[in-house]
């Protein structure tokens, strides 16, 4: 009888068993992503999360189809391209200077940028939470500062002063997102913002020359330097400015390649004359770069936009080997051997975009190529110096810079420099790098260069881009609008 | 301590000891058994209640008195005896219905919320791939929007959408088991399905009950009878509607006119292409089905097994699914204890094809043949001396495929093994007293690959061009091969407590629930350069190794599971079968959500009164039944955009350093949560009234609802500083009301004719009523394929509305002018449903018709705005375009440009359809083993009266009807099919 009690006990407690499951049950581990604890816990994570960063500039609304629109197709070097019922859904209105602020490639650019500041910030907080050797950790601080202030630079140059967002920002942290976030800082508060992650970056990154070839491609001492002379040269502080390209020049890292024409070639990647550029490999490609710009017909290599405007095609002197550089001309052939053949639908494209998929590493993937897009090159370095000389009155620094430059490129040295000459020089050396609009613009000449371009800019409105209204609208009106938009 | 334990040794076998047990059956005048009859042995407080299959266990002594009563029969005394058969004669015919609610069953008549079943008969009278499509049309408040593309389920909405993200759909119960579908379970299985509507009956179901729930109560073997049941079908299918295109000369007519040109297409051409015949045929369809069922005293069996087999309109689409059932019950300890155990399988095997080529043959010009006289494929190209389509033409006038080419190079099959089951119990401890657990759990196996012929399909665009012509870079062809898996379970354990004392009835119901879903793995591969026969499509044959694109190789993938945890009870209560009461309670708690926010609890109440019943009604001879119900509860919802609501660090976002371009690993935070993210909350009061009058002819039911889901779950765009991909956030407040009628007659005019005529029709107001997040703007959606998009989520207004520019004329030039800013042009939700269905029978004849229809609705003709120049347009548009002389057309003047989304393309999309004419006839018993023969012949869908000008106003969308993907919007739509059959049915 007690075994038989003993059973029917047991039975019921059986049954009652489910009753009791466990509440931790519901503690899922996650499976398709790292929790913070567990990434936190490994060290070698502190490089993947500062990677992370850089990441970020290979995404389409980064440098590509948004970014060439504002920088290159509104400038006079470049026409929209293309077919004329492709309108790249507003590039036809970045041509003709008709742009408004709901147009999407401003979104792109700012939300881009924002992205990558968010992942600067985000990398800064983890660094410090990560066990990490001092002098690693020091020189990622580093690099992710050089980042940063690139992200901000692109934006200051767009759109005037920005919302300064330096930290991680909790999300329920209203005060601080309507404090911070939604509100536009002067461009001199910007800049400083800049000035300063760059001073810090400079202090802690290494020389390209002190790095391990593996870590080519990683943000250097010098790009930090070059990138804070153009800083300086965009605020007009001439004196700052050339300081600080001096000193890239006197680090003695960096040389102009015998080739113009190369610089933009596979060839050419990280190069002698590279300070920075974003790296791009098949498989791990730059988003949409090439391929915006590639002929378009048959045989088909892209959406055939940013085209070299007939004033850059007649703006070069003779025998200047830096325009068979940037322009292609259809029909040709290419220095690759490819035919460009009349089937394609525009007379010239940008050069420095032609990604060859007979020459050059190639897997059939248009939108997501190996070329490394250049952001700062020694070339620029010498260009800077050469203006902040010739505002200084130090002339002959300013001619030594410019016949550097125009030796390379085919060109008889001159014997003195003019302002304007070196402005003219920077527009050959630099075409359709996404500077010429900045340029105009912050030299004063925009208004007479669209002018002889057709196009109207108006003067107090046209320096700086609008702000998106999609951002104006997230923020409930407290961003505020660019004069004239 | 032995006392205590004696105790409960008595408590778990029954004290038995003193009365005899008195066993017996009750029956309906059929001989079927009816469940829940109450038992009272008159003089004493003793009572029982009879199972499932009618059987009783009553302590009674012989010769005691035994009262048997149930709502629907009239009362019967009898003497207890052992082995009594006690009979129940209808006092009503419409209130035997047992009707399924969360963990147990009700009398219809008990029934205190709202609730809508539908019967085996008239789920197998549309015969379909799912059982769901039969449902439309036959339950107010069930919105079903079908789509006929074979193995494409339908979408179900109950009581209007609630909610954005993922969890749209209701809840399948199929015998106790979760289930996200009725994928797998073949309609001849299906012996009743139950909808549980208002949040009363749902909120036993927490969190997974917010768009309501179906519960599936499939056939089981009964009677000590062997039972074979087989029933076939064959039809043809074809499309329902077709849109008219122009022909050649129409075409050449309105693209010269666009280009301001009188000759650049020749009005003679050499070919005139009717691509929608090119693309489509006639579809077939065939079902066979057969089933043995039967049982002895302590076992009970089905085994079902079907074979569906569809071949497609659209060239090429098939698909085959095998199912096999097997059902058991067993029964031990004098039937103190049930066992029963399921097992099904489901084999399907699909060949899809894309549905783009509906567009592709909407858009693509007749002058371009099909293949040219060489017998390459057509491609637009025109050659410019004689304005005629050439194969060496140099002007190519669109961006449009050859759709025959792109179903002929579209290789693609899949496989899918679903096995589901459940094995549960059912303990009587107590004769009051029962305990019930059941284990549910479903497999589902795919695999699965794509062929892409590059090569023969760049051959195909460029018919000038030969093989060896062909970029040495590119693939000649790829192969994606797909593995999938995944599992969910789910545990129920609930006691069950049930008497009667007098005029009080009282049930209580206590238990718990635990499940596991989203258990699910995916691996997928991509190589270069295969052997073309396809015996040899495995990627190690591959002869080309290298990656395309990140992630195409090898991609492998785990979800991360959800699991919930639950505790509920419930308590009933009914007086005298005139006042009804019951009220349930669920705490309930799910992995998504942080720790602290991860539990909640949903509570219901709701009553009944049975009018009826009482004294001052029992004279009014012509109402025979009528009940004033209402309820209310509260349901969650734990549908989040990710799995876990934690911050967490992603993979993948890789860069390349160092001179040999090596790729290293990069991590990122590809969001941020808000840690308080919790349960989104739908409240609804509930209030019906159910009546039958005129000798139960007539009967119906009101229900009106008011229901808020609070809380909602939206992905939120934050500035990409604070997080760059969406957030999902508590913001919003989404309400439905509505009011649902439905009304049934029925006669028997004589023993030869007897008809039916059921009706029902809903209301349902959908709106945003409030979104309580300053971030939250821009959520748009309706993309259309042409960089343009037609939706967003509007405070004010219904989800998935329409949001575009409004066309304000026509200017002088002979353009659309639009409003400055884009307005509100309806949503795709309709404002109302409603079905008719009629039923005649003629001694061995039966016929019956169904409709169903919607309104209020709108759709956007998204095939007609894919215009970037040079595609075709409908034969309609040429009838009346803008010209200088005709300034007031309907159509703008001919272009050749990408229109902007605009009420141009947004039409009404009420329609009234013709579902079901059915025609059968029942053989006269000819042979003694055979119980029935039926023949049968059924249209589906003959015919449509609606406004709208595309091939099917019913347009589910993508993304599993996704408010702001492409549902309501008719863009790469297969379009609705008429189907002819020819069916039979023997059992024997």
């Amino acid at each position: 009888m007690k075994s038989i009690l003993q059973y029917k006990l047991l039975f019921l407690a059986v049954l009652l068993f489910p009753f009791a499951a466990c509440e931790d049950d519901l503690n899922v581990e996650p499976n398709t992503a790292l929790t913070e604890f567990d990434f936190l816990n490994n060290p070698e994570n502190a490089v993947k999360l500062v990677n992370g960063v850089y990441n970020k500039q290979l995404d389409y609304n980064m440098y590509s189809f948004s970014w060439i629109g504002m920088t290159s197709i509104t400038s006079d070097d470049a026409d929209k391209g293309s077919t004329p019922t492709d309108t790249g859904t507003d590039k036809h209105k970045m041509d003709n200077l008709t742009f408004v602020s709901s147009d999407i490639s401003f979104n792109d650019v700012w939300k881009g940028r924002y992205d990558g500041i968010y992942r600067a910030n985000n990398a800064l907080f983890y660094l410090e939470q990560l066990t990490i050797d001092e002098t690693l950790k020091n020189r990622l601080i580093g690099e992710v500062k050089f980042l940063r202030a690139l992200f901000y630079f692109d934006l200051v140059r767009c759109f005037g002063g920005v919302p300064l967002v330096v930290s991680k920002i909790d999300i329920n942290d209203t005060q601080t997102i309507n404090e911070v976030v939604f509100v536009r800082k002067s461009k001199e508060e910007t800049y400083a913002l800049i000035e300063a992650d760059l001073a810090d970056a400079i202090n802690r990154l290494p020389l390209k020359s002190q790095y391990s070839p593996n870590d080519l491609g990683r943000a250097t001492k010098g790009a930090a330097q070059a990138l804070l002379a153009k800083a300086y040269l965009y605020q007009q502080k001439w004196q700052q400015a050339y300081d600080m390209s001096g000193e890239v020049i006197s680090s003695n890292q960096y040389s102009l390649l015998t080739d113009y024409a190369k610089v933009w070639r596979e060839e050419g990647e990280n190069g002698t004359e590279s300070i920075y550029e974003v790296q791009a490999s098949l498989t791990n490609g730059l988003r949409d770069y090439t391929n915006v710009q590639g002929p378009r017909g048959t045989p088909d290599l892209g959406w055939g936009f940013n085209t070299p405007s007939v004033s850059l095609v007649n703006s070069y002197e003779a025998g200047d080997l830096r325009k068979a550089g940037t322009v292609m001309f259809v029909p040709s052939t290419l220095w690759d051997g490819f035919t460009a053949p009349n089937s394609w639908t525009n007379p010239r494209y940008n050069y420095k975009a032609y990604q060859s998929p007979i020459a050059e590493s190639w897997n059939g993937d248009k939108g997501n190529t190996a070329k490394n897009l250049r952001i700062l090159k020694y070339s620029d370095i010498l260009l800077i110096r050469a203006e902040a000389a010739s505002h200084l009155g130090l002339n002959d620094e300013a001619k030594d810079r410019v016949n550097q430059i125009r030796v390379r490129a085919g060109l008889a040295e001159v014997s003195s420099v003019t302002l304007a000459d070196v402005l003219n020089e920077r527009r050959w050396e630099m075409a359709m790098e996404h500077d010429r609009w900045f340029d105009l613009v912050r030299t004063g000449n925009a208004l007479s260069a669209m002018a002889l371009n057709g196009k109207t800019f108006v003067v107090g409105k046209h320096e700086l881009f609008p702000i998106p209204s999609d951002q104006i609208i997230a923020s409930g009106g407290r961003l505020t609008q660019n004069p004239g938009y | 301590m032995k006392i205590v334990l004696t105790y409960l040794l008595l408590i778990i076998v029954g004290y038995n000891s003193f009365a005899q047990e008195i066993k017996g059956t009750v029956t309906d005048e059929n001989k079927l058994p009816i469940p829940e009859v109450n038992i009272t042995v008159k003089g004493k407080s003793i009572t029982s209640k009879t199972d499932f299959d009618g059987n009783f266990v009553i302590k009674a002594e012989l010769g005691d008195v035994l009262e048997f009563s149930m709502i629907g029969y009239d009362k019967v005394a009898q003497k207890a005896q052992s082995g009594m058969t006690v009979t129940l004669k209808e006092s009503n015919q419409l209130l035997k219905e047992i009707v399924v609610v969360g963990y147990g069953s009700k009398k219809a008549g008990s029934i205190t919320g709202s609730v809508a079943q539908i019967k085996a008969q008239d789920i197998i009278k549309t015969p379909a791939q799912s059982a769901i499509q039969a449902i439309q049309g036959r339950a107010a408040g069930v919105n079903i929007v079908t789509n006929d593309e074979p193995g494409a389920n339908p979408s179900i909405r109950i009581r209007g959408l609630g909610t954005v993200l993922g969890g749209r759909d209701p809840l399948y119960i199929i015998d106790g088991l979760e289930a996200s579908s009725l994928n797998g379970l073949s309609p001849n299985e299906i012996e009743t399905i139950d909808i549980l509507k208002d949040a009363s009956s749902l909120a036993i179901y927490g969190q997974k009950g917010s768009n309501g729930v179906v519960v599936v109560s499939t056939k089981k073997g009964k009677g000590n009878k062997l039972k074979i049941n087989y029933d076939a079908y064959f039809g043809v299918k074809m499309i329902q509607r077709e849109v008219e295109m122009s022909d050649a000369y129409r075409y050449v007519y309105y693209n010269n006119s666009a280009l301001g040109s009188t000759n650049y297409f020749n009005f003679e051409q050499p070919y005139n292409t009717n691509w929608l015949d090119e693309i489509t045929g006639t579809g077939e369809v065939q079902s066979n089905h057969i089933s043995m069922s039967g049982g002895s005293e302590n076992v009970n069996f089905y085994f079902g097994a079907t074979n569906l087999k569809e071949k497609g309109i659209l060239n090429g689409t098939e698909f085959e699914r095998t199912n096999l059932n097997s059902r058991n019950e067993y029964t031990f300890f004098d039937k103190k204890l049930k066992i029963n155990q399921s097992v099904n399988v489901s084999i399907v095997r699909n060949t899809p094809k894309p549905l783009s080529a509906f567009t592709n043959a909407y858009k693509q010009s007749p002058i371009v043949p099909v293949k040219f006289d060489n017998g390459r494929w057509g491609v637009p190209l025109r050659d410019p001396s004689t304005g005629q389509v050439a194969i060496n033409g140099s002007d190519r006038f669109n961006n449009v495929g050859n759709p025959v080419a792109q179903l002929y190079y579209t290789n693609e099959k899949n496989k899918n093994l679903v096995l589901f089951g459940n094995i549960g119990a059912e303990l009587q401890l107590l004769k009051e007293l029962k305990f019930n657990t059941n284990f549910g759990a479903t497999f589902d196996w795919s695999k699965g690959y794509t062929f892409t012929p590059s090569r023969e399909i760049w051959l195909s665009q460029n018919p000038t061009q030969e093989a060896e012509n062909y970029p040495l870079s590119e693939p000649v062809n790829t192969l994606q091969q797909r593995r999938g898996d995944s599992y969910r379970w789910n545990w129920d354990n609930y006691f069950t407590y049930a008497k009667v004392f007098g005029k009080h009835d009282v049930k209580a119901t206590l238990g718990m629930n635990r499940s596991t879903s989203n258990n699910t793995e995916n691996i997928s591969g991509t190589r270069w350069n295969v052997p073309e026969q396809s015996n040899y499509w495995s990627l190690d044959l591959s002869a080309y190794n290298t990656e395309v694109s990140p992630g195409s190789v090898v991609s492998n993938r785990r979800e991360t599971p959800l699991v919930s945890l639950a505790y509920f009870g419930r308590f009933d209560y009914e007086y005298d079968n005139k006042y009804l009461f019951s009220a349930s309670v669920r705490r309930e708690g799910i992995s998504t959500f942080q720790e602290s926010k991860r539990w909640a609890i949903f509570p219901a109440f709701s009553g009944g009164w049975v009018m009826s019943n009482e004294d001052f009604l029992k004279d009014v001879k012509f109402l025979n039944y009528l009940k004033l119900r209402g309820g209310y509860g509260e349901v969650g919802n734990g549908n989040s955009l990710y799995a876990l609501n934690i911050p967490v660090f992603a993979a993948d976002y890789n860069y390349t350093f160092g001179g040999s371009q090596t790729i290293y690993p990069g991590s990122n935070q590809p969001y941020q949560v808000d840690p308080n993210l919790t349960w989104e909350t739908m409240k609804e009061i509930d209030f019906g009234v159910d009546f039958r009058m005129s000798n139960n002819k007539l009967s119906g039911s009101i229900d009106v609802y008011d229901r808020k889901s609070e809380n909602v779950i939206l992905p939120v765009a934050l500035p990409s500083v604070l997080s760059p991909d969406l957030v999902t956030l508590n913001t919003g407040t989404v309400s439905n009301k509505g009011l649902e009628l439905s009304l049934n007659w029925k006669q028997e005019i004589n023993d030869n004719w007897k008809y039916s005529v059921s009706g029902n029709i809903s209301f349902n107001k959908n709106e945003l009523t409030n979104v309580n997040n300053a971030y939250f703007s821009n959520f748009i959606g309706g993309s259309i394929n042409n960089g343009q998009w037609t939706k967003q989520v509007l405070v004010g207004e219904a989800l998935g509305s329409f949001y575009v520019y409004d066309v304000t004329g026509i200017d002088g030039d002979g353009n659309f002018t639009y409003s400055d800013e884009r307005v509100v042009a309806g949503s795709y939700l309709p404002t109302y449903t409603y079905g008719l269905n009629f039923t005649l029978n003629y001694k061995k004849f039966d016929f019956s018709v169904d409709t169903y229809g919607v309104g209020g609705n709108k759709l956007y003709n998204g095939k007609k705005a894919q215009r970037f120049g040079g595609e075709n347009v409908e034969y309609d548009v040429l009838n009346n375009f803008w010209t200088p002389s005709n300034p007031n057309a309907a159509n703008p003047r001919p272009f050749n440009e990408v229109p902007r989304s605009s009420t141009y393309y947004i039409e009404d999309g009420s329609y009234l359809r013709i579902n079901n004419i059915t025609l059968g006839y029942t053989f006269p018993k000819f042979f003694d083993q055979i119980d029935k023969v039926r023949l049968y012949a059924t249209a589906i869908n003959p015919f449509i009266f609606t406004k709208f000008s595309g091939y099917s106003p019913e347009l589910s969308g993508n993304n599993n009807a996704d408010p702001l993907g492409s549902a309501g919007i008719e863009l790469d739509a297969y379009p609705t099919n008429k189907t002819f059959l020819l069916g039979l049915n023997v059992s024997f």
